[in-house]
């Protein structure tokens, strides 16, 4: 059942249909169905990968994930650790926050990929995407240690 | 008054009685991208101090607030609890720069996503933030509703971070 913005809307409704559209996302994300993935997401996207200088539109991210999935030739692997799913009170935005580890790119940082949600003619679109990296407080010392000794 | 006249007039009237109520107007995203501006400087500023009042002030109610260790999911009370244990703690000062800020408002004007980078030496030499800041404006007035802090190092130090922490995963 889609909640649509009129209805009086049940937030657990709303949160299972991120639930689901999430899982979407990731399913074609883990295989490069830039297409699919793409679809998800608004067209004033902005999205954030790890590297702080990988700030981009969608049609940015459209180009730079079409050639890294060129580049890489393989699936990812990951599965979600974590994943929380707030929707705000007017029920047209949300906010998902997921970690997960992906050896492909780092076996030791987990990544934490948070998303804003908007509600675009009864659609939900991927608004914002952010991609961090998160590791315990203990090992951030030793991380500096090698950076400043590499 | 000419009768010809007077039709015109009526009608016009009439159409404009008829007409559709004008759009909304838009939202000013500069008006709000200003305040939202002024009140980030403001967040870091009373951060580095740790003014809590100020800082608790800024913060919703229901906000949900996630460090940069995968432990630390933390409400509004469990925060402010852990900042109050810091500033008694600690004598410890740390100051940083903003090296970027991006703001997104939303199309109703009514929340605002603020993206910013930069580098708190105190915590990590090596290693840049990305503290993720979703404002909802309520009441007439702007809070933090979701903070994020997340590490965002070059993808060519990802060797040496595997390396460092010898290609053991950290989970929670």
């Amino acid at each position: 059942m889609k909640a649509t913005h009129n209805e009086k809307i049940d937030l657990k409704i709303v949160q299972q249909e991120i639930h689901s559209l999430l899982d979407k996302f990731h399913e074609a994300f883990k295989t490069w169905d830039i297409e699919t993935v793409s679809n998800m997401m608004s067209e004033e996207m902005l999205y954030m990968g790890t590297d702080q200088t990988e700030v981009v539109d969608k049609y940015g991210f459209i180009k730079d994930a079409t050639e890294f999935a060129r580049h890489l030739n393989q699936n990812l692997t990951y599965n979600i650790d974590k994943r929380i799913v707030r929707v705000y009170h007017d029920a047209n935005s949300a906010t998902s926050i997921e970690e997960f580890f992906e050896p492909l790119f780092s076996k030791t940082m987990s990544y934490r990929m948070t998303v804003n949600w908007i509600l675009e003619n009864d659609e939900w679109k991927m608004d914002f995407v952010n991609w961090g990296m998160i590791t315990s407080n203990e090992q951030v010392m030793k991380i500096d240690e090698a950076m400043r000794n590499s | 008054m000419n009768l010809k006249l007077f039709v015109v007039m009526v009608g016009v009237a009439v159409l404009v009685s008829c007409a559709p109520n004008p759009p909304k107007s838009e939202v000013d995203t500069k008006v709000v991208e200003k305040e939202i501006t002024a009140l980030l400087d403001e967040f870091h500023s009373v951060f580095v101090e740790l003014k809590i009042d100020r800082l608790s002030s800024m913060m919703d109610d229901d906000g949900l607030f996630i460090g940069s260790d995968p432990t630390e999911f933390w409400d509004k009370n469990k925060l402010i609890g852990l900042w109050e244990e810091a500033k008694q703690n600690t004598s410890d000062q740390f100051e940083y720069d903003i090296d970027k800020r991006v703001l997104k408002v939303s199309k109703d004007g009514l929340s605002c996503i603020v993206v910013e980078q930069f580098y708190i030496p105190y915590w990590s030499e090596e290693m840049p933030f990305r503290l993720t800041t979703n404002w909802i404006k309520s009441d007439m007035s702007w809070k933090i509703n979701f903070m994020d802090w997340a590490f965002i190092p070059y993808n060519e130090d990802i060797a040496t971070i595997n390396t460092a922490l010898k290609e053991e995963p950290v989970t929670d």
